[in-house]
């Protein structure tokens, strides 16, 4: 696995083989460019606290990404493009008590290429909370998938948006698109409640299994949760 | 432990669900509650349990006997009350050992607590990888219900509610889960158990001392385990004079 402690406001990295990344970072705001070259197969994994991130991602030919994000009281924004015969899979984890802003616009430019998106908030306090999803299907991007699902769990009074755009200029793509904003269900806080578990520690439970939904590296999102305290 | 259920009312969005409940178990008793769908079994356990949904607007529940409507459900876990449920819910994202992990005492060390949880999965004969998969996700209803008994040994309640336990379970993993529950009532012989059930199979192996018929939210005959067997012979819908068989059609 390759760590990459990010201490600048610009980052490119070009990844040119098939390992894992993982990366951190401290900075207010983070432009970070990330580039997968052709015919490669890699992970990312980017935790990050208290900062603005706007992520330029570009799958390059025949190259495969699964991304995972966690971010506390930060906002993440990606414009990400999808080449010819790409797939991606990005789930974004997001815990914020502050104005929190995502922007995401997928690009599938190329033929067949495959994006799966997946972003699960959780809004904390009275802030603003939102997610916005731009899923583009060009007329080049036959027999392309995209699939986007949004959730936005809302534990204070916040007010939590999803909005769903999908621009889709080709017949032969399958293209959808879900979202869910509300609490966690009566049902299993009284489940476990019933095993005596108290509300509070229900409460963390169910924020984690929001948060690490999904998650393939579980262990250093769950550190990094306890790490750093967003409350 | 104790429980009574003393002229119980309960109603859900106004609706009636029971009425005019009335059941002491002793310390140590077996009782199975038996009757058709939708007659109030399941609301039953809920009560017991405290959901708030479920309103008890006449009549109590004693433990040992002091009320414990006052109870949040937590705290009446607490006291030693535990229920198998009969859909035990799912959390994609946690593991089942750190959801059991958050209920047991704190002050058990991390070792102790991965020994004692690995022991009683193998009184369950249960694959140990399923204790760091997601919590019930994409488990079949069998392994659930071998969770459920799972988290029962590392509690070790008083008094255990057991909602529909066979359903979902094999004859073969049915055999396993029972043998295991009634080891666990020989080593805590002060322990009561309610068995909430349609069917007889279960019975045959936990064998209650008293079996209750329920109707319309109320219990309408109760018996030993002959009357469990006249009902699954004859059915519902009649009461039974144990030795004359059906009285009442």
């Amino acid at each position: 696995m390759n760590k990459i402690y990010i201490d600048t406001t610009n980052y490119e990295l070009i990844i040119k083989d098939n390992e894992t990344y993982f990366l951190e970072s401290n900075k207010d705001i983070i432009n970070l460019n990330i580039i997968v070259e052709e015919n490669i197969n890699s992970k990312v994994i980017y935790m990050v606290k208290d900062s603005n991130i706007n992520l330029s991602l570009e799958l390059k030919e025949n190259s495969n990404l699964t991304i995972n994000t966690l971010g506390i009281n930060s906002g993440i924004s990606s414009l990400i493009t999808l080449e010819k015969n790409t797939n991606l899979r990005f789930i974004e984890s997001i815990i914020s008590m502050v104005d929190t802003i995502n922007k995401i616009k997928i690009n599938h430019l190329g033929w067949s290429s495959k994006s799966t998106y997946i972003n699960n908030g959780i809004n904390l306090g009275n802030n603003k909370f939102y997610f916005e999803v731009d899923g583009v299907i060009t007329k080049d991007a036959k027999e392309s998938f995209l699939e986007e699902d949004s959730l936005i769990i809302n534990i204070g009074d916040g007010d939590s948006k999803i909005i769903p755009n999908l621009i889709v200029d080709n017949h032969d793509v399958v293209a959808n698109h879900a979202a869910f904003i509300g609490n966690f269900k009566n049902e299993d806080i009284w489940y476990l409640e019933s095993r005596g578990i108290s509300k509070d520690e229900i409460e963390k439970i169910l924020i984690n299994a929001t948060l690490l939904k999904g998650v393939e590296e579980k262990d250093n999102f769950m550190n990094f949760l306890e790490n750093n305290k967003w409350r | 432990m104790e429980i009574e259920l003393k002229n119980l009312e309960v109603k859900v969005e106004d609706k009636s669900v029971l009425k005019d409940f009335n059941l002491k178990i002793h310390e140590g008793e077996i009782h199975a509650i038996m009757g058709p769908n939708g007659v109030g079994k399941s609301t039953l356990s809920k009560v017991i349990m405290g959901y708030p949904n479920y309103k008890v607007v006449n009549g109590d529940i004693l433990v040992d006997g002091n009320s414990i409507l006052n109870l949040e459900i937590n705290e009446r876990s607490k006291l030693g009350i535990f229920l198998v449920y009969q859909n035990p819910i799912a959390i994609d994202g946690v593991s089942f050992r750190e959801v059991i992990k958050a209920s047991v005492d704190s002050g058990k060390s991390l070792y102790d607590f991965v020994k004692d949880l690995e022991s009683n999965a193998d009184k369950l004969e249960m694959d140990k990888k399923n204790l760091h998969r997601d919590f019930n996700v994409g488990f079949s209803g069998g392994e659930r219900k071998k969770n459920e008994i799972l988290w029962l040994l590392m509690l070790k309640p008083k008094f255990i509610i057991l909602d529909e336990l066979d359903s979902g379970l094999d004859v073969d993993s049915l055999k396993v889960v029972t043998d295991t529950l009634n080891k666990y009532l020989e080593e805590n012989p002060k322990t009561s158990l309610m068995i909430i059930t349609h069917y007889t199979r279960i019975l045959d192996y936990l064998k209650p001392e008293f079996v209750h018929m329920v109707k319309d939210g109320k219990i309408i005959q109760s018996g030993d385990f002959k009357l469990a067997k006249l009902i699954e012979k004859f059915g519902y819908n009649q009461t039974f004079d144990i030795n004359e068989e059906i009285i009442n059609e």
